[in-house]
């Protein structure tokens, strides 16, 4: 503000008429400082104009992702919703009530241990170990029990054609029968009749029974 | 002008001119100074939206969101209820241009869920605007809207969708024709589920839906084959005080509740019906008159003669005929020795450890549909209704009210209200200490036994050491007077696993009209089965080898067991390789 008041001190000042070349020289300047000035408004204009067309391109392409984004988030609840239903639990138990069957597990099911599971359905000897086999750790971090003065077991086996014949002739031992869920616990009425679009509908979704494929 | 006066207006003096040009260089820095102060404005406003109202236009973009009303879930994430966009079509008569006929057969080839002679009605209407229908698919509303029919309006609305249907319908509610909660969880947290900052993170309820599944089911098919009015059911975590199945039958199908708020259907038995629950409430009795002091010998033997109360009196359904120990009362469910044990405690102290379970206030939990309690008049609470509050009569609360309590009863005496809403763990409530931790003990060991030997032997679920008491009050007359002998509600209240107790489930069935009506028939065997199937899904390990049986060496020689094989003392014995006595 200061430069623009001595400036026009200089150029329009009283008696300074007689100064004709350097009010000449200072009206070029000053047309040259103003082109100066328009040419650099105008860069800075279509500069800015530019790069706000870039933002502006920048937000629409984001909006547009934000719609695309919202769209799929909507198609996958959508199906996700189409999923619940179809699986809903009031379907599921009619379909057990009238075809499935399917009854919880009951206490007698339940195996104590990983030998019996392995073995499930096999006679158990009695000199099998019951307990359970101890896990074996990655890294150690108790200290370990000292070890027992117990005798190995030495196992021995007759390899002779005798006893193999032996072996072939005694039958393979029968499976123990599994013990079947305790009716009168799980006791239900007789189920009704299960609709011909319902069985079409489970037989659909789990395939069709064994027995009723042609 | 004259020349004289033109001459001297051309004479300007020099001092003249140089204040023209002096104002003129302040006009010249105002405006410059305004136009500065104006772009600084600019781009301060710049500075501002670009660094400080940015983040908040992100929060909410233009564009449609799929979040119209935060999701419900169950604990393990399962869909409630969840919203969708819907349109709803409206008809404006005056405006319609063409023929009404066509565009009825189009609207109905469109619709063809919708009743032409509604949409006939809706497009003849006399008025200026009415709604042909609700709620209808985006590719309907885009059908419509290519028909280019200036009479149809299209507003967009939230379509809320339960995929369960009926499923926990009560506790989930419903929402209105405008969109808003009008009962269960949706009313209860409307603003919750409709706040823009919490639309996308679904409200996550402490149920499960495998459990509320098997307890409705068992329910139901119970309630059908005994033909009764109704019934509830309650499963209830007794650390944490949530609510993981709440049942109440008639259900409704909550996609489409219709009008029938205040129909039988629509109301929550478990929650807001207050029933007299009957001689579930010994147990309680029994741990107050402990605590209180009022028994401190288990030995005790209480008589079982019948008492007459001023114009009442008070007898046992299954007299022994001979004076009860404290185990024994409850395992033969004896009113009289219960009365006993209320009158020698007294009103004071019954009425305050009916305050601290909660049974004096609104039933417990987030819902708004809560009942309260029905208790005898403060001035009207005397000796006689000391004595039928103790056996559970005189005394009505809700299905929820009695897991909240025996939830404190066997967790080891620590109050904490029921809750609809997930606890994450570690975040569980301190509680209130209501008995003491002996006083629960022995308590879980004599329902243990109320099971084994007393009334309850048909809710036995073989392994998971249930505990519980029966409970079978007659209703109350429809004038309220009096009692209807024909008409009982069924109720079994339980633990399991005693030895370590984690669930409660109650089952109450109203009014059965076929088969037996005592609750050991008809509450007991649903109580079993819903055990049977939800305590897999709960990790709930059973035992068969009589091990895990809880220890009831406190009452040796106190009871009679029935079959000495299945006598928690014997079968821990038997599983620790002692001798069984014969």
């Amino acid at each position: 503000m200061a430069r623009l008041m001595r400036m026009g001190e200089e150029t329009g000042g009283w008696g300074n008429e007689g100064a004709g070349s350097a009010r000449a020289s200072s009206a070029r300047r000053n047309w040259a400082s103003t082109a100066w000035l328009v040419a650099g408004t105008i860069v800075v204009a279509v500069t800015s104009y530019s790069l706000s067309l870039k933002v502006a391109n920048e937000r629409r392409e984001v909006e547009r992702m934000s719609r695309q984004n919202n769209a799929l988030e909507s198609e996958l609840k959508a199906m996700d919703a189409e999923l619940r239903v179809r699986m809903r639990m009031p379907q599921l138990q009619r379909w057990n009530d009238s075809v499935l069957g399917l009854v919880p597990i009951s206490a007698t099911q339940y195996l104590d241990s990983p030998v019996r599971l392995a073995s499930y359905g096999q006679p158990l000897a009695s000199d099998q170990p019951q307990a359970l086999p101890q896990p074996r750790l990655a890294v150690r971090d108790v200290i370990p029990a000292p070890a027992t003065a117990a005798q190995p077991r030495l196992i021995s086996a007759d390899v002779s054609p005798r006893a193999e014949a032996r072996a072939i002739a005694r039958p393979a031992p029968e499976p123990a029968a599994v013990r079947p869920v305790s009716e009168n616990r799980m006791a239900r009425p007789a189920p009704e009749a299960a609709p011909a679009d319902l069985l079409q509908q489970v037989e659909m979704t789990f395939g069709a029974p064994q027995g009723r494929n042609p | 002008m004259s020349p004289a006066a033109i001459a001297r207006a051309q004479i300007r003096l020099p001092g003249h001119r140089q204040m023209a040009l002096g104002q003129a260089r302040q006009r010249l820095a105002i405006g410059i100074l305004l136009f500065g102060a104006f772009t600084v404005l600019l781009g301060l406003r710049l500075v501002e939206l670009s660094m400080f109202d940015g983040p908040v236009r992100h929060a909410r973009p233009a564009v449609a969101s799929p979040h119209l009303r935060a999701d419900i879930i169950d604990r393990n994430g399962v869909t409630l209820a969840s919203s969708f966009e819907a349109y709803a079509l409206a008809a404006r008569p005056r405006d319609i241009v063409g023929d009404k006929e066509a565009l009825i057969a189009k609207l109905s080839q469109i619709l063809p869920e919708r009743d032409p002679g509604l949409i006939r009605a809706a497009v003849y209407h006399d008025g200026k605007f009415r709604y042909i229908t609700r709620r209808i698919l985006p590719e309907q509303a885009e059908a419509i809207r290519r028909m280019g029919e200036p009479g149809l309006t299209l507003e967009r609305e939230a379509e809320r969708l339960y995929p369960h249907v009926g499923l926990a319908a009560h506790l989930v509610g419903f929402t209105g024709i405008d969109g808003r909660g009008e009962g269960g969880m949706e009313r209860a947290f409307e603003e919750r589920l409709t706040d823009p900052a919490q639309r996308s993170k679904p409200l996550a309820l402490s149920i499960d839906v495998r459990v509320q599944q098997a307890l409705e089911s068992e329910l139901l098919h119970q309630m059908n084959l005994q033909q009764a009015s109704g019934a509830a059911g309650v499963v209830m975590d007794v650390h944490t005080g949530e609510v993981l199945g709440i049942a109440s039958l008639p259900a409704y199908d909550v996609n489409r509740p219709g009008g029938l708020t205040g129909m039988p259907s629509h109301m929550n038995r478990a929650t807001l019906g207050v029933y007299e629950l009957g001689s579930t409430f010994k147990a309680f009795t029994i741990a107050m008159a402990m605590d209180s002091g009022a028994i401190t010998n288990l030995a005790e033997r209480f008589p079982t003669t019948p008492i007459a109360v001023g114009r009442f009196r008070i007898s046992d359904s299954h007299p022994k005929g001979y004076p009860l120990s404290v185990p024994e009362v409850l395992i033969y469910s004896s009113n009289v020795g219960t009365a006993r044990m209320a009158e020698r405690m007294g009103r004071v102290k019954q009425e305050a450890f009916l305050r601290q379970l909660g049974l004096m206030d609104r039933s417990p939990g987030e819902l708004l549909e809560s009942g309260r309690p029905l208790t005898p008049p403060a001035n009207n609470w005397g000796t006689s209704s000391v004595m039928t509050v103790g056996f559970g009569h005189g005394i009505a609360v809700t299905p929820l009210h009695l897991a909240n309590a025996y939830a404190t009863l066997v967790n080891g005496g620590i109050h904490r209200p029921a809750t609809f809403l997930k606890v994450a763990p570690g975040h569980e409530r301190p509680g209130e200490r209501v008995f003491t931790e002996r006083t629960s003990k022995l308590v879980n060991g004599m329902l243990r036994l109320a099971v084994l030997d007393g009334t309850g032997r048909k809710a036995d679920a073989e392994g998971y050491r249930v505990g519980g008491k029966t409970g079978t009050a007659e209703k109350v007359l429809e004038h309220g007077r009096g009692y209807d002998r024909r008409r009982n509600i069924t109720t079994f209240a339980g633990a399991f696993p005693m030895d370590n107790p984690r669930y409660v489930v109650i089952a109450m069935v109203d009014d059965p009209t076929v088969g037996s009506r005592m609750a050991g028939s008809v509450a007991g065997p649903v109580f079993q089965r819903v055990v049977n199937r939800i305590a897999p899904v709960l990790n709930v390990t059973p035992d068969v080898s009589g091990a895990s049986e809880p220890d009831l060496s406190a009452f040796e020689g106190l009871y009679n067991p029935r079959d000495i094989k299945r006598d928690p003392n014997a079968m821990r014995r038997a599983a620790a390789g002692q001798a069984v006595p014969q």
